[in-house]
């Protein structure tokens, strides 16, 4: 079986003249395995300083503020490199600026994120404009895993966050039909474990999420039409946090 | 090279800024950033008991950031005035399309905060209503208008298009204050009103007056009604080039989504 989760990065130079915006996106860059943050820098010259010292991004980051040289001329001048490859170019705009901002799309950017947007909506956007679509629904699984369990509280440096992870690509991306068995062998795979220690691992967050987030695993509890209160097994765990995924992404 | 006159170009760097509201995007952008990097950080590197005190401490951050930027964008909006009507373009939209996805995000959000209400949408037009309007304008009128009616305790919101261009407004609440109503209609603004807040009611007027659609009042047995007058002028839609821009069109139910959730979780939130 192919296995889903092969991870698929995607690296991004970032460009915003708010040295702030700058530090805040490096610290989010550093606790995410999702985009690796190239550099993020405040000045259009530094831009292309990193680009011509060789270093070729999937995407770049580039905000319509920034000076030094201003957008305009940078889309420009990166069109006169000669790169490896061609990064796309997401373009980061002010609200309200949508019609002097857009012309930018026709100078060479790709997509454009208006501000205010928070740091989970900028690396999606950064992730969706630099990686394939099988990608982009990984990733999407991975970031609703993470936001569901998170409101539940648990505590990721408990472990078996990855081996949950794992099961959940195959479950929300793949066929329908699954056994518990099937699944804790395919989260085994390869990682030099027995099904056994995944299975242990999974029964251990659901024993935590109980605990940490009753709210939320009473919702768990619904999803398998199961009373309020009740204690579900593994493979219902997984089938309610399949289908609320599922229903997140629309499909 | 860049052909721009250092003049041109300082005026597209000014035009790129957003103004007022740009500049608070700006600021609020960074805010909210840091506190998401932050949390981030402590969900997945910090020890107990640091990480459960310091997510609590910033979470409670990101809602004052969002309760304060509503906030500060309405006041930006009261402030701008009769600007509002020209920080962006009017385009050809087609209404009942885009109450219909309105409708079902504001529902999808109120349930988010826990506050469960049905906003339904009722169809007279006979195959749509087309006006020139600032999507935008529209999001902020009935964001404001729904999170009224909910703080005010009603769980049904209907809205209507009519054939004869009118939108019209009913809730299952218990009805307006008449003074509430005379800052809509007339703009008449009652000073015990204003100490009670009222800048809900304000913010629908200045919305309405810069979309050109003209507030009557609307008789209603229960709850809170208006009619809203809509423009007579209509694009031709067979002249309109409706070629599928998905892109556009995704960006602008994420910026109808975005604009209900803050308005809900700040607006119907208790500190």
């Amino acid at each position: 079986m192919h296995n889903m989760d092969e991870q698929e990065w995607v690296s991004a130079l970032f460009a915003d003249s708010d040295r702030g915006q700058c530090s805040a996106i490096r610290l989010y860059g550093s606790a995410q395995k999702s985009v690796e943050v190239c550099a993020a820098v405040t000045t259009g010259n530094q831009v292309l300083d990193i680009l011509q010292s060789g270093l070729c991004p999937q995407v770049l980051v580039l905000d319509t503020l920034l000076q030094g040289p201003g957008l305009g001329e940078l889309l420009w001048r990166l069109g006169t490199l000669e790169l490896p490859r061609r990064p796309r170019v997401l373009i980061t705009a002010m609200p309200y600026t949508q019609k002097s901002a857009s012309r930018f799309l026709t100078m060479g950017a790709d997509c454009i994120i208006f501000k205010p947007y928070n740091m989970s909506e900028l690396f999606a956007a950064v992730y969706r404009c630099g990686g394939s679509t099988e990608a982009w629904d990984a990733y999407r699984v991975r970031e609703y895993l993470h936001e569901l369990l998170c409101d539940m509280h648990y505590n990721r440096r408990l472990g078996g966050w990855n081996y949950l992870e794992r099961i959940l690509l195959r479950t929300a991306l793949g066929p329908e039909d699954y056994i518990a068995k099937e699944l804790y062998q395919y989260a085994a795979d390869g990682q030099h474990i027995r099904p056994g220690t995944v299975a242990s691992a999974v029964q251990r967050i659901n024993e935590s999420l109980r605990h940490t987030g009753p709210q939320g695993y009473d919702r768990l509890c619904r999803m398998v039409n199961k009373p309020e209160g009740s204690r579900l097994s593994n493979l219902e765990l997984i089938r309610s946090l399949t289908e609320l995924i599922r229903r997140a992404m629309g499909r | 090279m860049n052909t721009e006159t250092p003049n041109a170009a300082q005026e597209n760097g000014s035009l790129l800024r957003g103004g007022l509201k740009g500049r608070l995007a700006a600021d609020f952008c960074v805010l909210q950033g840091t506190v998401d990097a932050l949390t981030r950080y402590l969900e997945q590197q910090a020890p107990e008991p640091v990480r459960t005190t310091g997510l609590d401490a910033l979470r409670e951050m990101s809602r004052r950031i969002l309760r304060l930027e509503r906030l500060a964008d309405n006041a930006a909006d009261l402030a701008l005035g009769t600007q509002l009507r020209q920080l962006r373009p009017a385009l050809p939209l087609e209404l009942v399309e885009h109450l219909r996805a309105l409708c079902a995000c504001a529902e999808e959000e109120l349930a988010a905060c826990a506050h469960a209400a049905s906003v339904a949408l009722r169809d007279e037009t006979g195959g749509g209503l087309w006006l020139e309007a600032d999507d935008a304008l529209v999001n902020g009128l009935l964001a404001n208008l729904i999170s009224n009616s909910v703080r005010a305790g009603a769980n049904r919101v209907e809205l209507t298009c009519t054939a004869d261009r009118r939108l019209l407004y009913r809730d299952n609440g218990p009805g307006a204050d008449p003074a509430a109503t005379d800052v809509l209609i007339e703009g008449a603004v009652d000073v015990d009103l204003l100490h009670k807040g009222a800048t809900g009611l304000l913010m629908v007027r200045e919305y309405a007056g810069a979309l050109g659609w003209k507030p009557e009042k609307l008789e209603a047995d229960t709850g809170f009604a208006v009619a809203f007058v809509l423009p007579q002028h209509c694009p031709d839609p067979s002249r309109l080039d409706l070629a599928d821009d998905s892109k556009s069109r995704e960006q602008a139910a994420a910026v109808c989504r975005y604009r209900m959730r803050r308005e809900f979780f700040a607006a119907l939130d208790t500190i």
